[in-house]
């Protein structure tokens, strides 16, 4: 008996067909990939799944055989369903502890024992094996994959072992290292008998943990439950896309050798000693595991950060630490990875939005006409090929992947040459990353100077003229040409500092 | 600006599919928004609804008590009850708009009119125009200070202003000392005596600090950068705004206009006392909040702040003329800031958009230093 059974599901919003017929299974015992882009009806399907929604028609859901009425999430969570959504919903502030009873229940019923509540904690985590996370530390402090897994004991520590567990995204802010680490959780709940669905935009995941894989395209399931093994990178790709790939990049020409931005010895709480040169038209990469100091990098350069040593430049003028105001004004702008806390305006029409950093007037206090202001924005929006292209849309309503364009139009109103971008594509889909590549193409073509930040190897190695590995706050391997590939990018990222044999900087 | 540069094709790197960037030109609205956020555009009728209830309170009252609210000295009397508030509550809008609280603006108000009315009749004894002007620097210091905790000092601007609060009505006590200080001299009453056209002159110092604040709020790159730190401060700093020195100005800007508000009120009222400024700060902030649920809804304004103001004041006047107690007149207060933020709520929801209640959330979870990225 499969552990979930889809058939026949339709949903429709307004004229819109958001669900087509979709159906599949998922036995116990397995990691069922679930792909598509953005729009495909994959959220739609997880919400109908957490009965969020309630499908059209006469589609049903089987778990364990029994059928799951739609539209409640208690019914769905009473049959054995468990959900992690992309944002994991924990309390940054509250510990481990306390954020895997959130929902559930502690073991003390009158008098609350952090000693003992902690104790139960470190057991439910080393059943599942994991014995690395220090359940008393504040989420806050936790890494992204510690975060991660806390997300996924809680959902599966709640009233015994689920029948289904569905895993949105989970690694989409996971560097290739940390990811490992919550496979081998994954593995350890299959292996319990778990039917995992994994709703996954990096192809390469499917391979290295799916069982079975389900595409949806526009509505429909285009592939049903198909074992992994039939499938190969190229078949996804083309099943997601609903047409053949096309090669994104071609090798770029020596960029011209004019310094843009000029790191010297930066250091910040786990930066130790950075020096980057990134010269006019050049994209270079900085990747690293997480808690390589890669991921403090970029504001701290920015000034962003809490800078300890060094300095940089911006076309040889040096940046006040601790202003990003000044790094503006000199030029460097910064795309944040986290687009929804830090990149936009949620509310604000794109315009606003896309001027915030250089509002086109004469001087603050002068009238600021909106239609000026509208119209200085047009080209930006159609130039980096922004949907829908109307200034006068809410923030807000885009698709992340729009979302991300707008931030880095922004970038280009303000007139600036020196660009500092994190992670892109995170959790942006297939079909909108090579718009996202090309605005960086555009950027660069034009003479800027982009350093980019990337967990994504395969990213790094298409779109970066040069990559610097970081490990523990010191580059460790520079790379670029032939050398520049996934693999040579994660060999040189596992590779500890203090063999570094590397001292050429490229 | 790299606009022509941007035209010309990045060659070195081969530009990916032409449907995904260039083909976007040839089609400019659409896809991709999710349908049942696209009515953004859609008039909202809570954004209106302050306007609605005001006339249907005149009407009430003018049906109901005609021969009292109907007069001249009744229309007059709310107008400039009014004034005062307004004023205060459109200072306020400057600090809320950056995403802080100024709490002491009301104790600012009955702190300034104090030292005011002290340095006229008290102590050194000065000239009106000397004693307006030092009074003005005595509210740009408070302003000063509430700037220097919040902006520099980084406390919450919650506790930073309750705390200078309760200074400033340390210094009331100190100067009043449980008397009343007046009468005043008469040139100081005949800044706010007389009328223009019928209307109260205090409603002409209403007018102009109205459009000022207006005009740089929702007209000026100045106004839009204010915003941005009050809309998300993060996103603001990393774009390059220096908001902490906006937070700084907003909060001097708007211990300016209380001090303005507070000889104002000197000069209305005729006598001051150490128990002004409070009765002040409910209503500005409800005029405030409610003012944000009208005209353009999640967006600390002007008139909708004035609106709220006359709306409850025209509302409390006619509850007075036919008896009710006092009572009911904080009552009505609450109930209308309550049921216009309500309403609000409830009709963003049904349109499915968010403005009002992100305005909300973001008052619940302030974050004025975001000086460091939590990695």
């Amino acid at each position: 008996m499969p552990a979930l059974e889809v058939v026949g599901i339709s949903k429709r919003f307004g004229g819109q067909r958001a669900l087509n017929d979709v159906s599949f299974t998922a036995n116990r015992g397995e990691v069922h990939c679930l792909l598509g882009h953005n729009g495909s009806g994959k959220s739609t399907l997880i919400k109908v799944l957490a009965g969020f929604h309630q499908p059209d028609g006469d589609g049903r859901l089987l778990v364990d055989g029994a059928s799951v009425p739609f539209g409640s999430p208690v019914e769905a969570h009473q049959h054995g369903l468990r959900f992690v959504h992309q944002d994991l919903a924990l309390i940054e502030k509250l510990s481990v502890t306390d954020n895997l009873a959130l929902g559930g229940t502690y073991i003390g019923k009158r008098w609350l024992s952090s000693r003992r509540e902690n104790r139960g904690a470190e057991e439910v985590m080393r059943r599942l094996g994991i014995t690395d996370v220090p359940v008393a530390t504040p989420l806050a402090r936790l890494s992204a994959s510690q975060r991660a897994m806390t997300a996924i004991v809680r959902a599966v520590s709640q009233g015994g072992l689920p029948s289904v567990l569905v895993c949105d995204e989970p690694t989409a802010s996971l560097s290739e290292n940390e990811k490992e680490r919550l496979f081998s959780l994954l593995r350890a709940l299959r292996d319990r008998g778990v039917a995992i669905i994994y709703v996954t935009h990096r192809l390469h995941e499917v391979f290295q943990i799916g069982d079975h894989v389900t595409v949806l395209r526009d509505g429909r399931n285009v592939v049903d439950s198909l074992p992994v093994t039939s499938l190969d990178h190229g078949s996804l790709v083309a099943a997601i896309l609903g047409r053949e790939p096309e090669a994104f990049y071609t090798t770029p020409p020596a960029p011209s050798l004019e310094p843009v931005i000029e790191v010297e010895g930066l250091a910040g709480e786990r930066v130790r000693d950075l020096s980057v040169t990134v010269h006019a038209g050049e994209i270079v990469g900085l990747v690293g595991l997480m808690g390589s100091g890669v991921e403090e990098a970029l504001p701290l350069i920015f000034g962003a950060g809490a800078t300890t040593a060094g300095e940089v430049r911006v076309r040889g003028r040096t940046l006040k630490p601790g202003h990003p105001d000044d790094a503006v004004d000199a030029g460097l702008v910064y795309v944040p990875g986290d687009r929804k806390r830090l990149g936009g305006f949620a509310h604000w029409p794109l315009s606003s939005n896309i001027t915030v950093s250089s509002i086109p007037s004469v001087g603050p206090m002068k009238w600021l006409s909106r239609r000026r202001e509208r119209a200085s924005v047009l080209t930006y929006l159609t130039s980096f090929g922004v949907m829908p292209a109307s200034p006068k849309a809410i923030f807000s309503t885009l698709s992340g992947g729009n979302q991300q364009k707008v931030v880095i139009a922004r970038t280009q109103h303000s007139g600036a040459t020196a660009v500092l971008v994190e992670d892109p594509t995170a959790g942006v889909d297939v079909g909108a990353k090579p718009a996202i590549y090309a605005a960086l193409a555009r950027i660069a073509g034009a003479g800027g100077a982009i350093l980019l930040m990337t967990s994504d190897y395969e990213e790094a190695s298409m779109i970066c003229d040069r990559v610097i590995v970081l490990s523990a706050g010191l580059p460790v391997a520079w790379l670029s040409g032939d050398a520049l590939t996934p693999d040579s990018i994660l060999t040189a990222s596992l590779r500890a500092h203090s063999d570094d044999g590397a001292t050429a900087d490229a | 600006m790299l606009e022509h540069s941007l035209s010309t094709e990045a060659s070195r790197r081969a530009i990916p599919p032409a449907d995904s960037a260039s083909a976007s030109t040839t089609e400019p609205l659409q896809p991709d928004v999710r349908p049942e956020r696209r009515r953004g555009a859609e008039v909202q009728w809570s954004a209106y609804l302050g306007i609605v209830i005001f006339v249907l309170i005149v009407t009430t009252f003018s049906i109901w008590i005609p021969d009292l609210f109907l007069t001249t000295s009744n229309w007059q009397s709310i107008a400039q009850t009014g004034a005062i508030t307004a004023i205060l509550a459109v200072g306020l809008l400057i600090p809320l708009s950056a995403g802080a609280y100024d709490l002491s603006c009301a104790q600012c108000l009955g702190f300034t009119s104090l030292v005011c009315s002290w340095l006229m009749i008290q102590g050194p004894r000065l000239s009106v125009p000397v004693a307006i002007a030092i009074t003005l620097l005595v509210g740009l210091v408070v302003g000063l200070l509430n700037g220097f905790l919040v902006a520099f000092l980084r406390l919450d601007s919650f506790i930073a202003t309750l705390g200078s609060t309760s200074l400033l009505l340390a210094g009331c006590i100190l100067i009043a000392n449980s008397e009343y200080l007046g009468p005043f001299p008469s040139d100081f009453a005949s800044l706010t005596s007389g009328r223009f056209l019928g209307v109260p002159t205090i409603c002409l110092y209403l007018a102009a600090l109205g459009l000022l604040v207006w005009y740089v709020l929702e007209h000026t790159p100045l106004g839009r950068r204010i915003q941005a730190t009050g809309a998300n401060a993060e996103a603001a700093r990393l774009a390059g705004l220096r908001t902490r020195r906006l937070i700084f100005g907003s909060l001097v800007a708007s211990a300016v206009v209380a001090s303005i508000a507070g000889i104002l009120y000197a000069s209305v009222i005729g006598t001051t006392n150490q128990n002004d400024g409070p009765p002040y700060l409910l209503p500005a902030f409800t005029a405030a909040f409610l003012g944000a649920t009208q005209l353009k809804p999640g967006t600390f304004n002007v008139g909708g702040t004035v609106i709220a103001v006359y709306l409850l004041g025209t509302g409390v006047q006619g509850l007075q003329l036919i008896g009710g107690q006092i009572w009911i007149v904080t009552a009505f207060n609450g109930a209308a800031l309550l049921v216009a933020v309500s309403s609000a709520q409830i009709s963003e929801r049904l349109r499915g958009d968010q403005a009002v209640s992100r305005m909300l959330r973001r008052f619940s979870s302030r974050s004025e230093h975001p000086d460091r990225l939590e990695a």
